[in-house]
Protein backbone atom coordinates (compact mmCIF):
# COMPACT_ATOMS: atom_id res chain seq x y z
CA UNK A 1 0.00 0.00 0.00
CA UNK A 2 1.44 3.50 -1.01
CA UNK A 3 1.24 6.77 0.73
CA UNK A 4 0.76 9.67 -1.52
CA UNK A 5 3.30 12.24 -0.56
CA UNK A 6 1.49 16.14 -1.01
CA UNK A 7 2.72 17.91 -3.41
CA UNK A 8 6.23 19.41 -3.22
CA UNK A 9 4.68 22.79 -3.90
CA UNK A 10 2.31 22.61 -0.44
CA UNK A 11 4.86 21.32 1.29
CA UNK A 12 7.46 24.08 0.68
CA UNK A 13 4.77 26.98 1.04
CA UNK A 14 3.37 25.55 4.37
CA UNK A 15 6.69 25.11 5.79
CA UNK A 16 7.66 29.05 4.80
CA UNK A 17 4.35 30.05 6.47
CA UNK A 18 4.35 27.50 9.73
CA UNK A 19 8.41 27.97 10.30
CA UNK A 20 8.27 31.87 9.56
CA UNK A 21 10.77 31.61 6.97
CA UNK A 22 11.90 34.61 5.48
CA UNK A 23 14.34 35.30 2.88
CA UNK A 24 17.93 36.95 4.88
CA UNK A 25 18.27 40.37 3.72
CA UNK A 26 19.99 41.50 0.89
CA UNK A 27 22.14 43.62 3.18
CA UNK A 28 23.22 40.80 4.65
CA UNK A 29 24.63 39.25 1.48
CA UNK A 30 26.46 42.26 0.85
CA UNK A 31 28.20 42.62 3.90
CA UNK A 32 29.52 39.13 3.05
CA UNK A 33 30.70 40.13 0.03
CA UNK A 34 32.62 43.51 1.00
CA UNK A 35 33.94 41.34 4.16
CA UNK A 36 35.49 39.33 1.37
CA UNK A 37 36.46 41.72 -0.47
CA UNK A 38 38.01 43.95 1.90
CA UNK A 39 40.11 40.43 3.33
CA UNK A 40 41.20 40.72 -0.33
CA UNK A 41 42.21 44.35 -0.38
CA UNK A 42 43.82 43.50 3.48
CA UNK A 43 45.82 41.00 2.17
CA UNK A 44 46.77 42.22 -1.04
CA UNK A 45 48.03 45.44 1.21
CA UNK A 46 49.95 43.20 3.58
CA UNK A 47 51.23 41.86 0.77
CA UNK A 48 52.55 45.21 -0.72
CA UNK A 49 54.28 45.62 2.85
CA UNK A 50 56.11 42.75 2.95
CA UNK A 51 57.10 43.58 -0.95
CA UNK A 52 58.29 47.21 0.53
CA UNK A 53 59.99 46.37 3.50
CA UNK A 54 61.70 43.41 0.90
CA UNK A 55 62.70 46.03 -1.76
CA UNK A 56 64.32 47.50 1.40
CA UNK A 57 66.41 45.33 2.67
CA UNK A 58 67.13 43.86 -1.17
CA UNK A 59 68.30 47.49 -1.74
CA UNK A 60 70.15 48.18 1.35
CA UNK A 61 72.66 45.67 -0.06
CA UNK A 62 74.19 44.26 3.36
CA UNK A 63 76.07 41.97 1.19
CA UNK A 64 77.82 44.55 -0.56
CA UNK A 65 80.62 44.34 1.83
CA UNK A 66 80.39 40.36 1.78
CA UNK A 67 84.60 39.53 1.84
CA UNK A 68 84.03 41.60 5.23
CA UNK A 69 81.37 39.85 6.94
CA UNK A 70 80.89 36.28 5.23
CA UNK A 71 82.95 33.85 3.47
CA UNK A 72 81.42 34.26 -0.01
CA UNK A 73 78.81 36.24 -1.13
CA UNK A 74 76.09 33.97 -1.46
CA UNK A 75 76.07 32.88 1.94
CA UNK A 76 75.93 36.95 2.16
CA UNK A 77 72.75 37.17 0.15
CA UNK A 78 71.32 33.98 1.08
CA UNK A 79 72.08 35.64 5.20
CA UNK A 80 70.12 38.93 4.02
CA UNK A 81 67.04 37.83 2.57
CA UNK A 82 64.18 38.62 4.65
CA UNK A 83 62.48 35.48 4.78
CA UNK A 84 60.18 36.28 7.67
CA UNK A 85 58.57 38.99 4.77
CA UNK A 86 58.77 36.43 1.74
CA UNK A 87 57.09 34.20 4.01
CA UNK A 88 54.36 36.75 4.69
CA UNK A 89 54.31 37.57 1.37
CA UNK A 90 53.72 33.96 0.21
CA UNK A 91 50.92 33.67 2.54
CA UNK A 92 49.17 36.77 1.73
CA UNK A 93 49.23 35.87 -2.06
CA UNK A 94 47.49 32.82 -1.66
CA UNK A 95 44.98 34.23 1.21
CA UNK A 96 44.31 37.12 -1.73
CA UNK A 97 43.33 34.23 -4.19
CA UNK A 98 41.19 32.17 -1.90
CA UNK A 99 39.48 35.48 -0.87
CA UNK A 100 39.00 36.48 -4.61
CA UNK A 101 38.22 33.16 -5.54
CA UNK A 102 35.08 33.40 -2.65
CA UNK A 103 33.91 36.41 -4.33
CA UNK A 104 30.22 36.50 -5.94
CA UNK A 105 31.91 36.10 -8.90
CA UNK A 106 35.71 35.15 -8.53
CA UNK A 107 35.82 31.48 -9.74
CA UNK A 108 34.66 32.24 -13.37
CA UNK A 109 37.97 33.75 -13.15
CA UNK A 110 41.06 30.86 -13.82
CA UNK A 111 43.31 30.26 -11.53
CA UNK A 112 46.63 31.94 -13.05
CA UNK A 113 44.44 35.36 -13.72
CA UNK A 114 43.22 35.54 -9.89
CA UNK A 115 46.99 34.57 -9.05
CA UNK A 116 49.35 37.06 -11.29
CA UNK A 117 46.52 39.70 -10.41
CA UNK A 118 46.87 39.54 -6.35
CA UNK A 119 50.47 39.39 -6.97
CA UNK A 120 50.52 42.26 -9.32
CA UNK A 121 48.49 44.25 -7.05
CA UNK A 122 51.03 43.36 -4.00
CA UNK A 123 53.98 44.32 -6.22
CA UNK A 124 52.22 47.44 -7.28
CA UNK A 125 51.54 48.90 -4.34
CA UNK A 126 54.65 47.53 -2.62
CA UNK A 127 56.76 49.26 -5.58
CA UNK A 128 54.71 52.40 -4.40
CA UNK A 129 55.22 51.71 -0.90
CA UNK A 130 58.86 51.29 -0.97
CA UNK A 131 58.88 54.62 -2.64
CA UNK A 132 57.46 56.33 0.47
CA UNK A 133 60.24 54.50 2.18
CA UNK A 134 57.38 52.57 4.34
CA UNK A 135 59.86 49.32 4.22
CA UNK A 136 61.77 51.41 6.65
CA UNK A 137 59.82 52.49 8.45
CA UNK A 138 58.08 49.35 8.99
CA UNK A 139 61.35 47.39 9.85
CA UNK A 140 62.59 50.28 11.89
CA UNK A 141 59.76 50.40 13.49
CA UNK A 142 58.99 46.33 14.17
CA UNK A 143 62.28 46.20 15.32
CA UNK A 144 61.95 49.21 17.86
CA UNK A 145 58.46 47.65 19.68
CA UNK A 146 58.92 43.89 19.05
CA UNK A 147 62.22 42.92 20.97
CA UNK A 148 62.02 39.46 18.82
CA UNK A 149 61.28 40.84 15.61
CA UNK A 150 65.21 40.86 13.47
CA UNK A 151 64.87 44.47 11.94
CA UNK A 152 67.86 45.36 9.80
CA UNK A 153 68.87 47.95 12.15
CA UNK A 154 69.71 44.52 14.78
CA UNK A 155 71.06 42.43 12.41
CA UNK A 156 73.65 44.90 10.83
CA UNK A 157 74.73 45.77 14.54
CA UNK A 158 75.13 42.40 15.07
CA UNK A 159 76.70 41.52 12.23
CA UNK A 160 79.01 44.32 12.69
CA UNK A 161 79.70 44.01 16.50
CA UNK A 162 82.34 41.36 16.29
CA UNK A 163 85.68 42.70 17.30
CA UNK A 164 87.15 39.18 16.86
CA UNK A 165 86.48 39.03 13.51
CA UNK A 166 88.05 42.24 12.53
CA UNK A 167 83.89 44.34 12.25
CA UNK A 168 83.17 47.20 15.45
CA UNK A 169 80.23 49.66 14.98
CA UNK A 170 79.75 52.11 17.50
CA UNK A 171 80.75 56.00 17.42
CA UNK A 172 83.55 58.23 18.14
CA UNK A 173 84.00 58.80 22.10
CA UNK A 174 87.10 60.85 22.26
CA UNK A 175 88.75 62.51 19.34
CA UNK A 176 92.93 61.37 18.89
CA UNK A 177 95.37 63.88 20.46
CA UNK A 178 97.41 66.48 19.04
CA UNK A 179 100.30 63.77 18.39
CA UNK A 180 98.29 60.71 18.05
CA UNK A 181 96.76 58.40 15.73
CA UNK A 182 94.59 56.73 18.35
CA UNK A 183 90.89 57.39 19.14
CA UNK A 184 88.33 56.44 21.60
CA UNK A 185 85.86 54.87 20.10
CA UNK A 186 82.83 53.27 22.32
CA UNK A 187 80.62 50.26 20.34
CA UNK A 188 77.16 48.99 20.67
CA UNK A 189 77.95 47.41 24.19
CA UNK A 190 79.41 50.26 25.71
CA UNK A 191 82.32 49.38 25.47
CA UNK A 192 84.86 51.73 24.90
CA UNK A 193 87.66 50.91 22.66
CA UNK A 194 91.25 52.34 21.81
CA UNK A 195 91.17 52.57 17.68
CA UNK A 196 94.56 53.19 16.00
CA UNK A 197 93.34 54.84 13.09
CA UNK A 198 97.08 55.57 10.90
CA UNK A 199 96.01 53.51 8.36
CA UNK A 200 92.69 54.87 7.75
CA UNK A 201 91.93 57.81 4.76
CA UNK A 202 90.87 61.30 5.61
CA UNK A 203 87.68 60.43 4.42
CA UNK A 204 87.11 57.79 7.01
CA UNK A 205 88.39 59.84 9.45
CA UNK A 206 85.83 62.71 8.30
CA UNK A 207 83.39 60.07 9.04
CA UNK A 208 84.74 59.17 12.62
CA UNK A 209 85.05 62.19 13.33
CA UNK A 210 81.22 63.31 12.52
CA UNK A 211 80.34 61.35 15.56
CA UNK A 212 77.65 59.56 13.75
CA UNK A 213 77.93 55.48 14.14
CA UNK A 214 80.16 53.97 11.79
CA UNK A 215 81.32 50.63 10.89
CA UNK A 216 85.08 49.77 11.00
CA UNK A 217 86.99 46.78 9.49
CA UNK A 218 90.58 46.25 11.15
CA UNK A 219 91.55 43.90 13.42
CA UNK A 220 91.65 43.20 17.16
CA UNK A 221 95.27 42.76 18.37
CA UNK A 222 93.73 42.90 22.48
CA UNK A 223 90.18 42.84 23.85
CA UNK A 224 91.89 43.60 26.91
CA UNK A 225 92.65 46.30 26.91
CA UNK A 226 90.09 46.99 23.91
CA UNK A 227 92.56 47.65 21.01
CA UNK A 228 91.05 47.92 17.69
CA UNK A 229 93.44 48.74 14.34
CA UNK A 230 91.47 50.15 11.95
CA UNK A 231 91.64 49.53 8.74
CA UNK A 232 88.54 51.31 6.75
CA UNK A 233 85.41 52.80 8.12
CA UNK A 234 82.04 53.10 6.47
CA UNK A 235 79.12 54.65 6.68
CA UNK A 236 75.85 53.10 8.80
CA UNK A 237 73.37 52.65 6.52
CA UNK A 238 70.24 52.41 8.84
CA UNK A 239 69.61 55.50 10.21
CA UNK A 240 68.18 56.92 7.28
CA UNK A 241 67.60 55.08 3.80
CA UNK A 242 70.74 54.97 1.64
CA UNK A 243 70.12 56.10 -2.05
CA UNK A 244 72.05 53.87 -4.48
CA UNK A 245 75.13 56.49 -5.25
CA UNK A 246 75.88 56.51 -1.50
CA UNK A 247 75.57 52.72 -1.38
CA UNK A 248 77.80 52.24 -4.82
CA UNK A 249 80.29 55.40 -3.35
CA UNK A 250 80.76 53.12 -0.24
CA UNK A 251 81.36 49.72 -2.17
CA UNK A 252 83.50 51.59 -4.23
CA UNK A 253 85.43 53.02 -1.69
CA UNK A 254 85.81 49.63 0.02
CA UNK A 255 87.22 48.31 -3.20
CA UNK A 256 89.70 50.94 -3.31
CA UNK A 257 90.94 50.48 -0.31
CA UNK A 258 91.55 46.72 -0.39
CA UNK A 259 93.28 46.91 -3.96
CA UNK A 260 95.52 49.83 -1.85
CA UNK A 261 96.35 46.58 1.14
CA UNK A 262 96.91 44.34 -1.83
CA UNK A 263 99.07 46.67 -3.67
CA UNK A 264 101.24 47.26 0.05
CA UNK A 265 101.57 43.64 0.44
CA UNK A 266 102.88 42.96 -3.26
CA UNK A 267 105.49 45.88 -2.28
CA UNK A 268 106.08 44.29 0.72
CA UNK A 269 107.00 41.07 -0.33
CA UNK A 270 109.40 42.85 -2.64
CA UNK A 271 110.61 44.83 0.29
CA UNK A 272 111.10 41.88 2.28
CA UNK A 273 113.09 39.74 -0.50
CA UNK A 274 114.88 42.85 -0.89
CA UNK A 275 116.15 43.62 2.35
CA UNK A 276 114.91 40.58 4.42
CA UNK A 277 112.28 39.91 7.51
CA UNK A 278 113.00 42.62 9.72
CA UNK A 279 110.57 44.88 7.43
CA UNK A 280 108.03 42.96 8.91
CA UNK A 281 107.96 45.11 11.93
CA UNK A 282 106.86 48.04 9.84
CA UNK A 283 104.00 46.19 8.03
CA UNK A 284 100.87 47.06 8.28
CA UNK A 285 97.94 44.77 10.15
CA UNK A 286 95.65 45.35 7.17
CA UNK A 287 97.93 43.48 4.75
CA UNK A 288 96.47 40.58 6.38
CA UNK A 289 92.72 41.25 7.03
CA UNK A 290 91.19 37.87 6.27
CA UNK A 291 88.63 39.78 3.58
CA UNK A 292 91.58 40.41 1.37
CA UNK A 293 92.34 37.06 0.94
CA UNK A 294 88.57 36.87 -0.08
CA UNK A 295 89.20 39.03 -2.92
CA UNK B 1 -6.21 39.61 -36.03
CA UNK B 2 -6.20 41.36 -32.73
CA UNK B 3 -3.01 41.24 -30.78
CA UNK B 4 -4.88 40.48 -27.78
CA UNK B 5 -4.59 36.90 -29.62
CA UNK B 6 -1.03 36.51 -28.58
CA UNK B 7 -0.74 34.44 -26.16
CA UNK B 8 1.51 36.12 -23.14
CA UNK B 9 4.68 34.55 -22.49
CA UNK B 10 5.02 33.56 -18.74
CA UNK B 11 7.03 35.58 -16.55
CA UNK B 12 10.98 34.44 -16.29
CA UNK B 13 12.31 32.72 -13.30
CA UNK B 14 14.38 36.25 -12.36
CA UNK B 15 10.66 38.27 -12.87
CA UNK B 16 9.16 35.32 -10.48
CA UNK B 17 12.36 35.57 -8.18
CA UNK B 18 11.23 39.12 -7.54
CA UNK B 19 7.45 38.76 -7.04
CA UNK B 20 8.44 36.25 -4.53
CA UNK B 21 10.54 38.68 -2.59
CA UNK B 22 7.30 40.80 -2.56
CA UNK B 23 5.16 37.40 -1.88
CA UNK B 24 6.30 34.19 -0.71
CA UNK B 25 3.16 32.41 -2.25
CA UNK B 26 4.76 33.24 -6.02
CA UNK B 27 7.67 31.06 -4.59
CA UNK B 28 5.23 28.29 -5.38
CA UNK B 29 5.94 28.74 -9.23
CA UNK B 30 9.66 28.20 -9.00
CA UNK B 31 9.10 25.36 -7.22
CA UNK B 32 6.59 23.80 -9.67
CA UNK B 33 9.55 24.42 -12.80
CA UNK B 34 12.36 22.87 -10.81
CA UNK B 35 11.07 20.04 -9.43
CA UNK B 36 11.29 17.48 -11.83
CA UNK B 37 14.55 18.87 -13.53
CA UNK B 38 16.20 18.81 -9.64
CA UNK B 39 14.68 15.56 -8.73
CA UNK B 40 16.04 13.64 -11.51
CA UNK B 41 19.19 15.86 -10.91
CA UNK B 42 19.98 14.54 -7.74
CA UNK B 43 19.07 10.95 -8.33
CA UNK B 44 21.71 10.83 -10.62
CA UNK B 45 23.90 12.35 -7.70
CA UNK B 46 23.08 9.54 -6.06
CA UNK B 47 20.09 10.18 -3.59
CA UNK B 48 18.37 7.07 -5.07
CA UNK B 49 15.18 6.24 -2.58
CA UNK B 50 12.00 8.55 -2.82
CA UNK B 51 12.22 9.65 0.81
CA UNK B 52 15.30 11.14 1.12
CA UNK B 53 14.87 12.75 -2.30
CA UNK B 54 12.10 14.42 -0.97
CA UNK B 55 13.65 15.40 1.92
CA UNK B 56 16.92 16.37 -0.21
CA UNK B 57 14.53 18.89 -2.79
CA UNK B 58 12.48 20.40 0.60
CA UNK B 59 16.29 21.14 1.66
CA UNK B 60 17.11 22.73 -1.17
CA UNK B 61 13.69 25.08 -1.95
CA UNK B 62 14.29 26.59 1.99
CA UNK B 63 17.36 26.93 1.41
CA UNK B 64 16.93 29.02 -1.93
CA UNK B 65 14.02 30.63 -0.85
CA UNK B 66 16.14 31.69 2.49
CA UNK B 67 19.33 32.90 0.02
CA UNK B 68 16.85 34.47 -2.32
CA UNK B 69 18.35 37.74 -1.90
CA UNK B 70 21.72 36.28 -3.00
CA UNK B 71 20.55 35.62 -6.58
CA UNK B 72 22.91 37.52 -8.49
CA UNK B 73 20.02 38.38 -11.73
CA UNK B 74 23.06 38.35 -13.89
CA UNK B 75 23.22 34.80 -13.68
CA UNK B 76 20.41 32.79 -14.47
CA UNK B 77 18.23 31.32 -11.84
CA UNK B 78 18.61 27.73 -13.27
CA UNK B 79 22.41 27.97 -12.44
CA UNK B 80 21.98 29.26 -8.91
CA UNK B 81 19.20 26.54 -7.68
CA UNK B 82 21.33 23.75 -9.58
CA UNK B 83 24.41 25.01 -7.57
CA UNK B 84 22.08 24.99 -4.30
CA UNK B 85 20.86 21.30 -5.49
CA UNK B 86 24.27 19.97 -6.66
CA UNK B 87 25.75 21.36 -3.07
CA UNK B 88 22.80 19.62 -1.03
CA UNK B 89 22.99 16.19 -2.67
CA UNK B 90 27.05 16.39 -2.43
CA UNK B 91 26.72 16.87 1.36
CA UNK B 92 23.40 14.54 1.46
CA UNK B 93 25.32 11.52 0.79
CA UNK B 94 28.38 12.52 2.60
CA UNK B 95 25.94 12.76 5.76
CA UNK B 96 24.93 9.34 5.37
CA UNK B 97 28.26 8.02 3.96
CA UNK B 98 26.27 6.40 0.88
CA UNK B 99 29.25 6.29 -1.97
CA UNK B 100 27.24 6.75 -5.23
CA UNK B 101 27.93 3.81 -6.87
CA UNK B 102 25.23 2.16 -8.28
CA UNK B 103 22.71 4.61 -8.10
CA UNK B 104 23.47 6.38 -11.05
CA UNK B 105 20.28 6.25 -13.27
CA UNK B 106 20.48 4.00 -16.46
CA UNK B 107 19.02 6.37 -19.24
CA UNK B 108 19.92 4.43 -22.22
CA UNK B 109 19.46 6.86 -24.67
CA UNK B 110 21.23 9.46 -22.48
CA UNK B 111 23.81 7.36 -22.08
CA UNK B 112 24.01 6.43 -26.08
CA UNK B 113 23.98 10.13 -27.10
CA UNK B 114 26.95 10.63 -23.79
CA UNK B 115 29.44 8.23 -24.97
CA UNK B 116 28.46 9.04 -29.16
CA UNK B 117 29.69 12.75 -28.31
CA UNK B 118 32.96 13.79 -30.13
CA UNK B 119 33.03 17.15 -28.45
CA UNK B 120 35.49 17.13 -26.59
CA UNK B 121 37.73 14.19 -27.58
CA UNK B 122 37.44 13.80 -31.64
CA UNK B 123 39.95 10.60 -31.26
CA UNK B 124 37.85 8.59 -29.04
CA UNK B 125 34.78 6.75 -30.63
CA UNK B 126 32.45 4.43 -29.06
CA UNK B 127 30.78 2.05 -30.75
CA UNK B 128 27.06 2.11 -31.37
CA UNK B 129 26.49 -1.60 -29.68
CA UNK B 130 27.38 0.00 -26.18
CA UNK B 131 26.44 -1.37 -22.94
CA UNK B 132 24.13 1.21 -21.23
CA UNK B 133 24.75 -0.35 -17.77
CA UNK B 134 28.77 -0.87 -18.64
CA UNK B 135 29.11 2.99 -19.42
CA UNK B 136 26.27 3.54 -15.71
CA UNK B 137 28.95 1.23 -13.65
CA UNK B 138 31.94 2.98 -15.06
CA UNK B 139 30.42 6.44 -14.18
CA UNK B 140 29.85 5.52 -10.87
CA UNK B 141 33.57 4.31 -10.69
CA UNK B 142 35.34 7.28 -12.07
CA UNK B 143 36.28 10.35 -9.52
CA UNK B 144 33.45 12.50 -8.00
CA UNK B 145 34.71 15.61 -10.04
CA UNK B 146 34.31 14.05 -13.82
CA UNK B 147 31.21 12.32 -12.95
CA UNK B 148 29.37 15.57 -11.99
CA UNK B 149 30.71 17.20 -14.86
CA UNK B 150 29.30 14.38 -17.24
CA UNK B 151 26.07 14.47 -15.19
CA UNK B 152 25.77 17.96 -16.11
CA UNK B 153 27.30 18.52 -19.65
CA UNK B 154 25.45 15.46 -21.08
CA UNK B 155 22.75 14.57 -18.72
CA UNK B 156 20.92 17.43 -17.82
CA UNK B 157 22.21 19.33 -21.08
CA UNK B 158 23.82 21.78 -19.59
CA UNK B 159 26.18 24.55 -21.65
CA UNK B 160 29.87 25.51 -20.47
CA UNK B 161 28.92 28.65 -18.66
CA UNK B 162 26.01 26.75 -16.65
CA UNK B 163 28.39 24.48 -15.62
CA UNK B 164 30.80 26.79 -14.53
CA UNK B 165 28.11 28.69 -12.46
CA UNK B 166 27.23 25.59 -11.15
CA UNK B 167 30.11 24.23 -10.00
CA UNK B 168 31.78 27.49 -9.35
CA UNK B 169 34.92 26.70 -11.18
CA UNK B 170 36.64 28.59 -14.51
CA UNK B 171 34.71 27.78 -17.75
CA UNK B 172 37.80 26.77 -19.13
CA UNK B 173 38.22 23.74 -16.14
CA UNK B 174 34.68 22.62 -17.43
CA UNK B 175 36.38 21.74 -20.80
CA UNK B 176 39.07 20.33 -18.54
CA UNK B 177 37.06 17.62 -16.38
CA UNK B 178 34.98 17.08 -19.28
CA UNK B 179 37.64 15.74 -21.35
CA UNK B 180 39.64 14.16 -18.61
CA UNK B 181 36.36 12.77 -17.45
CA UNK B 182 35.53 11.16 -20.55
CA UNK B 183 39.19 9.88 -20.32
CA UNK B 184 39.02 8.16 -17.52
CA UNK B 185 35.80 6.88 -18.02
CA UNK B 186 37.09 5.55 -21.32
CA UNK B 187 39.62 3.61 -19.17
CA UNK B 188 37.00 2.37 -16.64
CA UNK B 189 34.78 0.94 -19.34
CA UNK B 190 35.80 -2.65 -20.10
CA UNK B 191 37.78 -2.88 -23.16
CA UNK B 192 35.31 -6.15 -24.37
CA UNK B 193 32.36 -4.21 -24.11
CA UNK B 194 33.23 -1.05 -24.99
CA UNK B 195 35.64 -0.60 -28.48
CA UNK B 196 37.62 3.18 -28.06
Amino acid sequence: MSTSLPPLKTTILDRITSEQICPRSRWFFRSVECVVWTAWLLSVLVGGVAVAVTLYVVRLRQYDLYEVTHGNFWYALAEALPYLWLITLVFMVALAVYNLRHTARGYRYPLWAVLSSSMLGSAVLGGGLHLLNVGFMVDRSFGEYMPTYPSQMKRDEAMWQKPGEGRLIGRLYLPAEASSTIVQFIDMQEVVWAVETKDLTADDLGLIATAAKVRLMGVQPSSTPALFYACGAFPWHMDAPATPPELAATRQGYEERMRRYANDRVRMGQVVAERGTEAFTSSSPCMELPALKRM
Amino acid sequence: MSASAIPSLPPSDEEVVVRTLADSACYGELVERYEAKLTRYIRRLGVHRLEDQQDVLQDIFLKAYRNLNSFDTNLSFSSWIYRIAHNEAISWYRKTVVRPEGNLVADSDEILQFVQSKEVAPDVAFDREINAAEVTEALAQIDEKYRVVLILRFFEHKEYDEISDILKIPVGSVGTLIHRGKKQLASVLNPHAIRI
